[in-house]
């Protein structure tokens, strides 16, 4: 667990948190499904990051709930960070972005 | 923030009501079906317990499952709300009154007048489900293919149900100029290609790529597969109020084609799917298909003059609504309802605790149990229609008794789940 002292904020420690967060229809953190395009933390306004999602799909039933979980999860594990998740369709996603255990975990091993 | 559609969900209120008509309607049908072996093995179309057993299938079961998947998925599909969820409860009303009173009166033959009645009220729901998924779609540029598929399904779907509540009134004040068995086969026609097979096309077209994780497909075969289809059906039509047999046999071939283009795009979507591992959920989708083949084979068989001891027009729709139909609609049944559910009981903990996931809210061991003894319990169904061993027949509609009730126990566990801490 790592405190909101605005030095021990990384945005690599904030994209392995998001580890955190399971697709829930894939079973697959969005990390390893390689939905998480960027991560921008500007600690100069009030430590506020902006994490670039995309989904699997555009109409995706389950992007509410992931985007809800991004933030829940950050917030809980940096108090007091303000998080703006924002769902970027360019590059679309495909299975070049998933990682090397997201193809495990996918059956494709 | 996000704004393409990931929130336009309906509520679950509104839909739940036909998840549950649906389970409840499929377990019914097999039930009189089981009941009835000999109405249904010297398969006549025009025999009460058939007609009974048949909109118990295509109405509470089917139009049900069908009405409240659109609902859902439309906002997925095309990125929109659905325009009214007063209209989407007013429409399950309807047709549940509409369901049970037609039912009744095939079952109880009453004549006409309740034929009437109740075929108004499902024109009725029929009318306020058109205007709602057009509504809804309106001016969508999304999945142009889906969308042509799914507003000519509805357009066949009111034909369906125009050509039905003409032949009730027939009953009663008879007025058409030709054999109303004529006008029942062209029903039955519309309905199982017009309405179920366009709808399924088209949702699937999108639904099934989707969950295999396959982008970027060649949708020209999704175009071809429309435009045979259609002038099968309206080949078809013309054949049966004409007269001509011969535009039927032309039917019946171009018909064949758009099945083989749809099933070759599907057959793509599973060769080039990045996700190997498929749930029972997606197994029981997959193995819809090859049923298809079958329903093609009958066709061909139909049209070269092959005779066999049941009537291979009635078989090969049997196949289309048990085998296909029915198959893929309770495989996709748990690629959504655990997921409204979930999202009405956990969303609002997502993040903040460890929650269960939507795979969790039903029993995975009785999915599978669903799963081999529907699979097993159609192949022998199917084979005991064709052999006309009245013992495979029991066996068979035995098993899928056994997959009914295990189907509709799961459902009640979805639908009644309570919220579990980890």
């Amino acid at each position: 667990m790592t405190s909101n002292n605005g030095e021990n904020i990384t945005e690599m420690g904030i994209y392995l948190s998001l580890k955190e967060v399971i697709d829930p229809e894939l079973y697959v953190n969005i990390v390893d499904l390689g939905l998480v395009y960027g991560v921008i933390l500007k600690k100069d306004d009030g430590n506020k990051v902006t994490i670039e999602l995309t989904l699997t799909s555009k109409g995706c039933p389950m992007g509410g709930a992931i985007i809800q979980d991004i933030e829940q999860t950050l917030m809980r594990i940096y108090p007091g960070l303000i998080v703006n998740v924002e769902l970027v369709w360019e590059p679309s996603w495909s299975m070049d972005m998933v990682s090397e255990e997201g193809h495990i975990a996918l059956g494709m091993g | 923030m996000f704004n393409q559609g990931t929130n336009n969900a309906p509520s679950p209120k509104s839909v739940i009501p036909f998840f549950v008509l649906s389970a409840v309607s499929w377990l019914i049908a097999i039930v009189f079906i089981a009941f009835h072996p000999n109405s249904v093995l010297k398969t006549v179309y025009f025999n009460e317990v058939m007609l009974t057993i048949t909109h118990i299938l295509v109405l509470g079961f089917i139009t049900s499952v069908i009405f409240r998947a659109l609902f859902q998925l439309l906002p997925v599909i095309f990125l929109q709300k659905i325009y009214s969820e007063v209209l989407t409860k007013t429409i399950f009303y309807l047709l549940l009154i509409g369901t049970v009173g037609l039912c009744s009166s095939f079952y109880f033959d009453s004549n006409g007048l309740g034929l009437t009645l109740f075929g108004s009220l499902i024109n009725g729901a029929v009318v306020l489900f058109i205007i709602n998924v057009w509504k809804t779609i309106g001016k969508s540029t999304e999945n142009k293919a889906a969308k042509l598929f799914i507003k000519t399904s509805a357009i066949w779907l009111a034909l369906t149900t125009l050509a039905g509540l003409f032949l009730a009134i027939n009953f009663l004040f008879p007025f058409l100029p030709f054999a109303h068995i004529e006008l029942l086969k062209v029903h039955a026609h519309f309905g199982i290609i017009g309405w179920f097979v366009f709808l399924i096309i088209g949702v699937s077209s999108v639904l099934i790529p989707m969950f295999l994780l396959v982008h970027n497909l060649d949708k020209r075969p999704l175009y071809f597969s429309y435009t045979f289809l259609l002038i099968c059906l309206l080949l078809g039509g013309i054949s049966k109020l004409t007269n001509l047999p011969v535009l039927m046999y032309i039917s019946y071939g171009i018909g064949s084609i758009g099945f083989i283009y749809y099933l070759n795009f599907i057959y793509v979507i599973y060769k080039l799917r990045p996700r190997k591992h498929l749930d029972y959920g997606l197994k029981k989708t997959m193995i819809a298909f090859p049923s298809l083949g079958l329903v093609i084979i009958s066709a061909i068989l139909f049209i070269s003059g092959f005779k066999i001891t049941i009537d291979l027009s009635a078989f090969y729709i049997i196949v289309l609504i048990i085998g296909f139909v029915a198959t893929l609609i309770l495989g996709q049944f748990y690629k959504t309802l655990p997921f409204i559910v979930w999202m009405k009981i956990y969303k609002p903990f997502v993040g903040k605790e460890k929650t269960l996931l939507p795979k969790d809210l039903y029993n995975y061991r009785m999915l599978k149990y669903q799963f081999f003894t529907h699979v097993s319990g159609f192949v022998l169904f199917f084979s005991s229609l064709l052999l006309q061993l009245i013992s495979l027949f029991y066996i068979g509609i035995g098993l899928l008794m056994i997959g009914a009730v295990l189907f509709l126990i799961n459902v009640m566990q979805i639908i009644f789940h309570k919220k579990q801490t980890l």
